[in-house]
């Protein structure tokens, strides 16, 4: 049987090892091809929420796309370091207007379609965009992602009368104690620092715990040039 | 088992101080190779059947049969009711129980003298002929109707799960896509067991904010999430996770995990599975007979792999060796596990009653293939902790979220947070860099797919079985098994294969369409091999 998603299981609970998948029968490989596209020729950019502190991107320029936007440079010589994420927070409030801050540029190797971000709030909606370098050696943005929100790392505050406030913070703590993912107390979210940032898992951690490689990047408090 | 028999009448104390929400979750990937004689993985399927769903319905029929009041929630996939209900896999899983009975009576002979193993050799024995008798001779082969007696004998209450089990989250960006995982299940609900489901099983519990939306548009009244997202949710839920909470942009109830019900169960440490006395997992006789012995039961080409025949017990860590396992010893402690399971239950009915102006709930969901497939004594485990349940003691009340939710219908208004119950509470085990390539592949087919069902309203003859097999080709490519086990390390291949597979037959069809050129045959080819959802409509992505 194959593994299933709780990983802290008991003895009873760990997946077999010793079935890995192979080819069995000759006959099994009919009549399916597995040739899948290395790139579909179309522009796209998507982000994904990983958990509290971690967005995943990938996307693709189509070729005529990035002619255009570089002012006919041929992409040989275009200058690789020159192709950037831009990454935005943005804050949605009902009836008003989305406000989108710039925190953080990331530079991208030549030929990177996908980057994992560790970004600088839980809790917050954020927005990248891809630029690429013009003939004039400006950014040209060339495409904007949907605005995803990172899961929160504090419990929000209690809601209801007052009167029945200590019974709901105990009923809240006792639900707490076995919590695989921990849940600090409330913050206003506006009072977020960067202590509490600091506080939070590091890169590394993040890396350790989730067999991140090279293609990590942090929008950190110094890396944010609108703040 | 007999069917039909009506229940005792319940007779519980007017007001249980507290519920408890039991939910079992059955799910496998649909894995059907009509191309091959010999197909590794759909024994997942036969395991699962003979020690899993078969005792499963066994223990609960043996309830109704004893008049024992109960009722639970139990979640079939969709994906695993079409294995269940298809006759080529019927036919080879009884083939496959011939097999191991074949085996099991080889193993009487080999043991005959050998007093630590000869009672479980009959034990096997024993257990496979009567799965073969309970699937052949009293359910004919359908699971289905089997589970819907339950249901319609008031022990369970069956709802569904995405057409796939996609882990939704991944899914944020492609609403139409999201859309058309739950309505086809949904759908599949509805074709297996005459009804639409009253609550929803997030795959992995995968929530993200405003999924509910979907959930309410398809009638859905409530679903399951992690303990974290009710603690994390906007705002904060007066009653923690003792009540469900209404979502705010939809009015669909949240039910969460209680991680202290999950950890009995759940905890590597102190988890019930990994005691000393119960059976162990990993030694089986596949892997420590002599090859040529065993060599008729495991793949055909000689690779060793589980057949299920397994003589050791777990074994305290302080002693060297594995010993021999014994049913008796195991079965007590099954027994002393539920009367500890029901106490400590009981112990936090007490605490938590006080402060709280309704009952507690008590949310304790499972993956159903934990009990007999993971861990051997668990459907007795459960037929214990119902009984006592029922006989010992009248505090705690068993109830579907639909029966708690019929009680107590006002509840508090919250957001839940983005969670899962996987590894880490979020996506991590989903996007990772062992199987995060497979995201823009999906991305393309859901936007293929949106757009070829909204510019084709009408289609008919070769065109709309194109679309039809395309939407059905995304949907198998979605399942969050396979990102799953690209993640956990084991039987990658077949996971990858299977999903280029189904990417490379979606880009293929959708060729076809775009250039108005319909190959009958390769469509053909692939609704005889992947025929999930025959009565699918690809216009649900329009």
């Amino acid at each position: 049987m194959p593994p299933r998603a709780r990983s802290k299981t008991g003895d009873g609970g760990r997946p077999p090892v010793q079935t890995a998948g192979r080819t069995v029968d000759a006959r099994r490989h009919l009549p399916f091809s597995r040739d899948v596209p290395t790139l579909y020729h179309e522009t796209y950019l998507r982000l994904m929420p990983r958990d509290q502190h971690h967005l995943f991107s990938f996307w693709e320029i189509a070729p005529e796309a990035l002619r255009k936007a570089r002012g006919t440079i041929p992409s040989s010589q275009a200058n690789p370091s020159r192709q950037q994420l831009k990454v935005y927070e943005v804050e949605r409030r009902p009836g008003r207007r989305e406000i989108e801050r710039h925190v953080g540029d990331i530079a991208l190797e030549k030929n990177a379609r996908s980057q994992y971000i560790r970004v600088p709030h839980a809790g917050t909606s954020y927005r990248i965009e891809y630029c690429v370098s013009s003939k004039s050696g400006g950014l040209v943005p060339l495409c904007r992602s949907a605005a995803v929100a990172v899961p929160p790392d504090r419990t929000h505050r209690p809601s209801g009368a007052r009167g029945k406030a200590v019974a709901s913070a105990k009923l809240f703590e006792i639900s707490s104690r076995s919590s695989a993912v921990p849940c600090e107390p409330s913050l206003d979210s506006r009072a977020i620092t960067d202590d509490v940032l600091a506080a939070a898992p590091t890169l590394a951690d993040s890396e350790k715990a989730y067999g991140g490689g090279s293609h990590f990047f942090t929008i950190t408090p110094s890396a944010r040039p609108d703040a | 088992m007999s069917a039909g028999k009506p229940a005792a009448p319940h007779r519980p104390p007017a007001t249980p101080k507290g519920y408890l929400c039991l939910a079992l979750h059955a799910h496998l990937p649909f894995v059907r190779h009509p191309d091959s004689e010999y197909m590794l993985e759909e024994n997942w399927l036969f395991e699962a059947l003979t020690e899993t769903y078969l005792p499963l319905l066994a223990v609960f029929n043996t309830l109704l049969d004893d008049r024992v009041p109960f009722r639970l929630t139990l979640s079939l996939s969709p994906t695993l009711c079409s294995m269940l209900a298809d006759p080529l896999l019927q036919e080879r899983y009884v083939r496959h129980l011939d097999k191991l009975i074949e085996l099991a009576e080889k193993e009487i002979g080999r043991t005959a003298k050998n007093l630590d193993f000869s009672a479980t050799a009959h034990l096997y024995h024993d257990r496979f002929r009567q799965c073969r008798w309970l699937y052949e001779e009293v359910c004919q082969r359908d699971l289905i109707a089997a589970f819907r007696k339950l249901e319609d004998r008031g022990a369970v209450e069956i709802i569904t799960t995405a057409a796939t089990h996609a882990f939704l989250p991944a899914m944020q960006e492609s609403e139409a896509a999201a859309r058309a995982q739950i309505a086809v299940g949904i759908d599949a609900c509805r074709a297996f067991f005459g009804h639409a489901p009253a609550g929803f099983w997030l795959p992995e519990c995968g929530y993200f904010p405003g999924l509910e939306r979907m959930l309410d548009k398809e009638g859905v009244g409530y679903f399951f999430v992690d303990t974290h997202a009710l603690l994390l949710s906007d705002p904060r839920p007066s009653l923690g996770v003792y009540g469900p909470i209404v979502c705010t942009e939809a009015p669909v109830a949240a039910f969460a995990r209680d991680s202290e019900c999950s950890r009995s169960v759940w905890s590597a440490d102190e988890g019930y599975p990994g005691h000393s006395l119960y059976r162990d997992f990993y030694r089986d006789i596949g892997f420590d007979l002599d090859i040529d012995y065993v060599r008729p039961y495991i793949d055909p080409v000689g690779v060793r792999l589980q057949t299920g025949i397994k003589y050791y017990r777990v074994t305290d860590k302080t002693i060297p060796d594995k010993q021999p396992y014994r049913r008796l010893d195991a079965l007590r402690t099954a027994d002393e596990h539920a009367a500890d399971f029901l106490e400590k239950r009981l112990r936090q009915v007490g605490e938590l009653a006080p402060l709280m102006d309704r009952p507690p709930v008590l949310v304790a969901p499972f993956d159903a293939e934990l009990f007999g497939h993971w861990w051997y004594e668990g459907p007795e485990w459960l037929n214990f902790l119902i009984r006592k349940i029922a006989f010992e003691q009248d505090e705690i009340r068993m109830a579907t979220p639909s029966e708690y939710l019929e009680r107590h219908p006002h509840n508090q208004r919250a957001e839940p947070s983005f969670s899962s119950w996987g590894d880490g509470g979020f996506s991590s085990m989903w996007i990772h860099e062992s199987n995060d390539w497979i995201y823009r592949h999906l991305s393309r087919m859901e936007e293929r797919m949106a757009a070829a069902a909204r510019s084709r309203p009408n289609a008919g003859g070769g065109v709309r079985r194109t679309l039809n097999q395309m939407a059905r080709e995304l949907l198998l490519a979605q399942s969050s098994d396979w990102a799953f086990i690209m993640r956990s390390g084991t039987q990658v291949n077949y996971a990858v294969r299977r999903t280029k597979e189904h990417i490379a037959n979606f880009l293929r069809l959708h060729d076809g369409v775009e250039s108005g050129v319909f190959d009958e045959q390769f469509v053909a080819q692939l609704e005889s091999h992947n025929n999930i959802f025959p009565n699918i409509d690809y216009r649900v992505y329009a």
